[in-house]
């Protein structure tokens, strides 16, 4: 991963506004609609974590996640000015994240040539022998959760990017169906049809993993 | 010594330029359009779901039926809008409107050798979507992902008949 | 989307109201609600697989993400700010002009000539080999979304023989009543 001096206050651009910045969100909003870098740049220090977080989840990549959530951060300062504030910022960033992972999740399975799939199919994985007890000593178990992790991954690569964001969005990140319909810019109807048949395919993939580890 | 007058077109020359080579170009391309024959371009709001009742898909879809349920995930199509132009040499810009308040303009077009050149600009209540330049062969519809409505998705189909 | 998949998720993942819940479970004979309890509590191992599984790890470098952030900003409005007035000699300005001029009316011409169908033009036009008259053929040359927030991509399907051109970030339209 890069490995850089952190930045400092001689780095800041010119003119990027005034050092003393106000701790709340709308007025911080305000100062950066006008143009005030240093504002945007307290903006992304308070929801850089989650945003990370959340197209992390989706990519499973820590380079990807980092380059999209730049992206996500840069639509957003192109974009402020139209942030109306019918939600809070962080929903509006959100539905930015979820847009960029979706697109970046489409893009990635076109260019590998797969086609969109999500009826749900029989169990294609071949089951690994999990059978060692908990109690195993903790190299085993290392490589046990390293092929776990793998299949899980492989199990959710298999979804489509709009099946991939609301499961991880609500298995991963707890969002309640208002926050995800929000987010990725559906109905409560649509997030629930979602999560029941990612689910029902999920289950299908890793059913001997939950019901043995 | 400097011939140049010291004041220059506000774009510079290269633009100016550009102006009018484009409108010699239009001119040829105007002499020659003559022979384009008229087409009719059909547009089409589909209304996709996985809800219950009768399958309705429309004839004018039937063709497309199956690869647009396996490609979008639904298995029910309806026809919530459409509509059908003849598009005249002489117009540049029209607009075609199939529901729902989605408007597809056309700005100009080409007969190329296996299809239309279309230029497409999608929107909807006045705001822009997308724009695009397709070829078309006839018959050949081209689809917009367009939002998830309802319990379902809508696709709005363009097609030169 | 049935309603009963809709309340089945919500009842799974304990988002019915008191009352909801008990108007579901009362629909439910024995066997019903055995299968369904098993499919919650499978829906819960499920969830706990995935989380104990897939950490998220912090954002690495938060200081330089940050500090790239703002210079990609930077960078783009240096680029976007209008261009210094030029110097130099105006015979080399002439120069430049007279040859960017002549290059875009040589495209342009070109294109009309094959326009017109100019019998030298061939199927090397095309991004894709065009196929046989009659055959489905929908190409997608460029695409620009008209806001921000959306994205467009072309998708084309060999197998399916469909050009989707695909939107996201598209606001979600409820159903009339």
């Amino acid at each position: 991963m890069r490995e850089v001096t952190p930045a400092t206050d001689h780095d800041r651009p010119a003119g990027s506004g005034s050092d003393d910045l106000p701790t709340d969100e709308t007025a911080l909003i305000e100062r950066a609609r006008r143009g005030e870098t240093a504002a945007f740049d307290a903006l992304v220090t308070l929801h850089r974590q989650k945003v990370y977080a959340t197209i992390y989840n989706a990519t499973r990549n820590e380079e990807d996640a980092w380059d999209l959530s730049q992206e996500t951060f840069l639509k957003a300062w192109k974009s402020l000015h139209l942030f109306r504030g019918q939600s809070s910022f962080f929903t509006w960033l959100y539905r930015i994240a979820t847009n960029v992972s979706i697109d970046w999740l489409r893009r990635k399975k076109i260019q590998s040539g797969t086609p969109f799939d999500d009826t749900i199919l029989p169990e294609s994985f071949e089951p690994g022998s999990h059978t060692a007890p908990r109690r195993e000593a903790t190299p085993r178990r290392q490589i046990e959760n390293r092929e776990i992790r793998r299949r899980i991954e492989a199990a959710i690569e298999t979804l489509s990017p709009e099946h991939r964001m609301v499961i991880t969005l609500r298995e991963l990140e707890g969002e309640s169906y208002e926050a995800i319909a929000e987010a990725v810019g559906c109905s409560l109807g649509t997030v629930m049809s979602r999560l029941f048949y990612a689910r029902k395919k999920l289950q299908l993939a890793l059913k001997d993993l939950y019901e043995t580890v | 010594m400097n011939t140049l007058p010291r004041s220059r077109p506000p774009f510079g020359w290269p633009v100016a330029a550009l102006a009018i080579v484009a409108a010699l170009a239009f001119g040829a391309f105007c002499a020659n359009a003559g022979a384009a024959d008229r087409e009719v371009v059909w547009t089409g709001l589909i209304y996709a779901t996985n809800e219950g009742g009768p399958d309705r898909t429309p004839a004018v879809l039937a063709p497309y039926a199956r690869q647009i349920k396996k490609v979008f995930g639904y298995n029910r199509l309806q026809l919530l809008g459409e509509q059908r132009k003849v598009m005249d040499r002489h117009q540049k810009q029209w607009s075609l409107v199939p529901g729902k308040g989605f408007v597809l303009q056309v700005d100009s077009r080409k007969k190329g050798t296996r299809g239309c050149h279309l230029h497409l600009a999608l929107s909807r209540q006045k705001k822009l979507l997308v724009k695009t330049d397709a070829m078309l062969a006839p018959h050949s519809p081209l689809f917009f992902r367009g939002p998830l409505y309802g319990r379902g998705q809508l696709i709005i189909a363009v097609m030169v008949e | 989307m049935k309603p009963f998949e809709e309340t089945y998720t919500a009842w799974l993942d304990g988002e019915l109201s008191p009352e909801e819940a008990r108007a579901f479970e009362a629909g439910l004979d024995p066997r019903q609600r055995a299968e369904a309890e098993a499919e919650r509590a499978a829906t819960r191992a499920l969830g706990d697989l995935l989380r104990h599984h897939l950490p998220t790890p912090p954002l690495p470098n938060p200081d330089f993400f940050n500090h790239s952030l703002l210079e990609r900003i930077a960078a783009e409005e240096r680029a976007a700010a209008p261009a210094p007035a030029r110097s130099g000699s105006p015979f080399l300005r002439l120069f430049w002009a007279t040859l960017s001029g002549a290059a875009v009316a040589a495209i342009t011409l070109a294109a009309v000539v094959v326009t017109t169908g100019a019998p030298r033009m061939t199927t090397d036009f095309y991004a894709v080999t065009p196929p046989g008259e009659g055959d489905y053929y929908a190409e997608i040359l460029e695409s620009e979304p008209g806001q921000p927030t959306i994205s467009a991509y072309a998708f084309h399907s060999s197998s399916e023989q469909l050009t989707v051109l695909w939107l996201d970030g598209l606001d979600y339209l409820p159903a009339e009543p």
